[in-house]
């Protein structure tokens, strides 16, 4: 009965030890997402419809693993542009698209994605509501360590046939800041 | 010293009169291409107003396409869109009948095919754009400049709006998708039947 009793108490034990070191583990590695969003809204004058808005929603996030102490390490940045309501004539529209990624301040590199597609982009496949369009989702994966901040600038231009726009301007900036 | 003390005064009113004209402009948010939207406006207000009071029976045809008869006040309204266009057409006369010929060969397929969209999708339609427009102040200021240049009130303009523009927008739309459903493309411009019959009227523009 007592060594029943001791080898109860030492199963525990070990259960809690490995159920600690496990949570240790999962939270150590974690991998946390931040996201920015942009509904920028397009005004128009169409030179038939007169007129004319279209919605549209800019998406960024980056996945980065802040585990250590000294650098956090971006690991997918994921990108997309979608309307909803999807336009009654929205068909032909041209969307020029891209983000400038910069290290702890440093030089900037070009992640192109209309109307030229950097290869660092890579389709992601999304389901999105029914009557949404889509323009592009991506993912990529920077793989870069940072001490003080990761950012990620994006800048867009909107276009339709035969559309004045009042602004067809939009821009989407995401920072995450490192661990310095 | 009485002299000295008016004039003292009506420099301070001066003065003081300024900065209330600089503190109420200053107070007007700038918004990126009202003014654009303004004289786009004024650019199509004459023709929009002429085609309003246009009575039917004293309508006069500058041509036909498919065997619809096009009303001069109609052309000039289409005309004047792409003449004043800040898109600058190279040829906005020609352009202007291109776009009344798409739109007769669309209200006739849409109306073949059973797509032409009902009173109810139209009116839809019309409250979406309105509401995104009054959505936000940039929207707001446009459509308020667009309309004084218009010479309507937001009202007026978006019941002609309703009239002329919004079932073509809309008919556009449903066609459009038709199309690429059904893996077929519209006809060039050039090959929907048309024809100019006061060719006259038409060269003096």
């Amino acid at each position: 009965m007592k060594l029943h009793l001791k080898l109860f108490k030492i199963a525990i034990v070990a259960i809690t030890v490995l159920v600690l070191l496990c949570c240790n583990t999962i939270i150590g590695n974690a991998d946390t997402t931040k996201t920015a969003e942009e509904n920028a809204k397009f005004y128009g004058q169409h030179s038939d419809y007169g007129a004319s808005v279209w919605g549209v929603n800019f998406l960024i996030s980056v996945t980065y693993d802040n585990s250590s102490t000294s650098c956090y390490t971006a690991k997918e940045v994921y990108t997309s542009a979608t309307m909803y309501p999807k336009h009654t004539f929205g068909e032909g529209d041209v969307i020029v698209a891209g983000f400038d990624e910069s290290v702890d301040f440093g030089a900037s590199t070009s992640r192109s994605i209309k109307p030229t597609k950097s290869s660092f982009w890579q389709i992601q496949n999304v389901i999105l509501p029914t009557g949404t369009k889509k323009y592009y989702a991506y993912t990529g994966s920077p793989n870069k360590d940072f001490r003080y901040e990761f950012k990620e600038d994006g800048a867009f231009t909107f276009a339709v046939p035969n559309v004045y726009f009042a602004w067809p301007n939009a821009s989407l900036t995401i920072s995450v800041s490192g661990p310095k | 010293m009485k002299k000295k003390t008016v004039i003292i005064t009506l420099i301070c009113a001066l003065i003081c009169l300024t900065a209330t004209i600089i503190i109420a402009y200053s107070g007007l948010p700038e918004v990126k291409g009202a003014d654009k939207f303004n004289d786009i406006g004024k650019g199509k207000s004459n023709a929009a107003h002429n085609l309003l009071n246009a009575a039917e029976n004293e309508e006069t045809v500058i041509g036909t396409v498919m065997g619809t008869e096009i009303t001069k006040s109609y052309f000039n309204f289409k005309y004047d869109s792409y003449k004043t266009s800040p898109l600058n057409y190279e040829n906005p006369k020609e352009e202007a009948w291109n776009a009344i010929k798409r739109e007769v060969w669309e209200k006739r397929f849409a109306k073949e095919k059973g797509i032409y969209p009902s009173e109810k999708e139209i009116d839809e339609y019309v409250s979406y754009v309105r509401k995104e427009y009054e959505s936000t102040q940039e929207g707001t200021i446009l459509i308020k400049s667009f309309c004084e240049g218009m010479n309507m009130t937001e009202d007026e303009y978006w019941r002609f709006n309703r009239k002329y523009e919004a079932p073509l927008a809309v008919t556009h739309g449903k066609v459009i998708e038709y199309l690429e459903k059904n893996k077929m493309s519209m006809p060039e411009a050039g090959s929907i039947e048309s024809n100019i019959t006061d060719l006259e009227y038409y060269n003096s523009l």
